[in-house]
């Protein structure tokens, strides 16, 4: 090995980065060869001095400036219009009318052919219910949320719905009513139980993250525990919710 | 069902939409990006905008996130692309004017803290005297601890010239420095 070699791979034998092979050559070289020695020893401590060097401390309120950036971002970025496509109004009407005569008509009599046809209504308003769960947004998609929960029975598609509506919808209102009518099947639906436990790791908003752990762990449900104390040890949460993740877990144990 | 997040699964997450993953992106890279805009611009307040910039920019092309690439090369391109556009837009390479104020710890409670204290002052001062090239070489190298075949990936360039321009470098700013040391 020549001097010239040896010396610029002085670093990488200093940061212990080069294979076994060339790190013992160039040891032996820079044993017998005093400017080579000479050039380690002056590397290696000024190397030393430049890597201790301490992190730059940033001005305060950086990271605030920039969650309010984001917060702005993603707000104006999807202006979500209350636009309800017709053919769901339509539906929404039918579906009223529909109701009613089976009420009505329910009452009088009490017959085989009633009973499926109360069963054939109310498979209809949940397809109304859970296609306003996909196309509402704003007020409109909390009042569907909340049909959801009266008309339907507990199928797997509406808790999927509620769900996806509890991950992902923009509106902290409607997440936390669509967290509201999932808290009333907690205790008896695994699906639900699951699902809520998973949504702690999705949350991004303070008040859903507190009302999320509120109705787990008031519930009872043990196998939220693991992601209480993830939401609770993330750099980013809000101090408001680590506090509140911190009293509701003495609670589970 | 918990599994620690690396960088590049946050990136993912952020690319589907979930807006917390950039929270936490930002928290564990801001200090590291504000370093880099510091010891390159010597400018607080410059470094702090551009910073800003540089997460926002990660929040736009989140979309276009690839899982094969690794954030942190992904995340210094964009922050050198960021401080070439300012270099471009104040047509200024080099903070000349003096020493603005570089947040160093100021516990300087003893004259052994004193010392070390004013020992890294000049290895900023010595830092910004390197050209431009060789102070991002160190930065990348030293500071942000990437190999020279990363930093080959980073500034398009080879990882054997990367190596000797890495070494030569170092050793100018070794100069400089003892050279500020004895004045
Ligand atoms: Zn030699």
């Amino acid at each position: 090995m020549k001097c010239e070699e040896v010396k610029i791979n002085i670093p990488e034998l200093i940061d212990g980065k080069l294979d076994a092979v060339t790190g013992a050559k160039m040891e032996q070289h820079i044993k017998g060869c005093a400017s080579c020695r000479e050039e380690y020893n002056d590397l290696s401590s000024f190397l030393k001095f430049t890597d201790s060097l301490p992190e730059i401390e940033p001005p305060s309120g950086m990271k605030e400036e920039f969650m309010m950036m984001l917060e702005e971002q993603t707000s104006s970025q999807n202006p979500r219009l209350i636009i309800l496509p017709s053919w769901t109004k339509a539906a929404a009407v039918v579906v009223l009318a529909l109701g009613t005569f089976a009420a009505g008509y329910f009452s009088g009599s009490g017959n085989g052919q009633n009973a499926q046809l109360t069963a054939e209504v109310q498979s209809l308003k949940q397809q109304v219910v859970l296609a306003g769960l996909k196309d509402y947004s704003g007020p409109q998609k909390i009042e569907a949320v909340y049909s959801a929960a009266e008309y339907s029975t507990q199928s797997a598609d509406l808790v999927d719905a509620l769900m996806y509506t509890l991950n992902s919808d923009k509106n902290i209102n409607v997440r936390l009513a669509a967290l509201n009518v999932l808290s009333g099947m907690v205790s008896d639906n695994q699906q639900v139980k699951s699902g809520l436990v998973q949504s702690l790791l999705v949350q991004d908003n303070p008040l859903v993250q507190i009302s999320l752990i509120q109705v787990l762990t008031e519930s009872g449900v043990n196998e939220a525990k693991d992601n209480i104390e993830f939401i609770k040890n993330q750099a980013g949460t809000d101090p408001n919710v680590k506090d509140f993740a911190q009293d509701m877990m003495k609670t589970i144990i | 069902m918990i599994e620690t997040l690396n960088d590049e699964r946050l990136m993912e997450q952020l690319a589907s939409g979930k807006k917390m993953a950039a929270g936490i992106l930002y928290d564990r890279n801001y200090k590291k990006v504000f370093g880099y805009f510091v010891r390159m611009t010597k400018d607080s307040d410059v470094s702090r905008d551009l910073t800003q910039n540089v997460f926002l920019k990660i929040l736009k092309y989140s979309q276009s996130w690839k899982p094969d690439k690794v954030f942190a090369y992904w995340l210094f391109r964009i922050a050198r692309n960021e401080l070439v556009d300012y270099y471009r837009g104040t047509k200024k390479f080099f903070a000349v004017e003096e020493d603005r104020e570089l947040v160093i710890k100021d516990s300087t409670d003893s004259v052994k803290e004193m010392e070390i204290k004013e020992s890294y002052d000049i290895l900023i001062e010595a830092m910004g005297q390197l050209q431009p090239g060789d102070r991002e070489l160190i930065e990348l190298n030293r500071f942000q601890g990437f190999s020279y075949k990363e930093i080959a990936g980073t500034i398009s360039s080879n990882e054997n010239a990367v190596k000797v321009r890495t070494f030569r470098a170092i050793q100018k700013l070794k100069e400089i420095y003892s050279k500020i040391l004895i004045e």
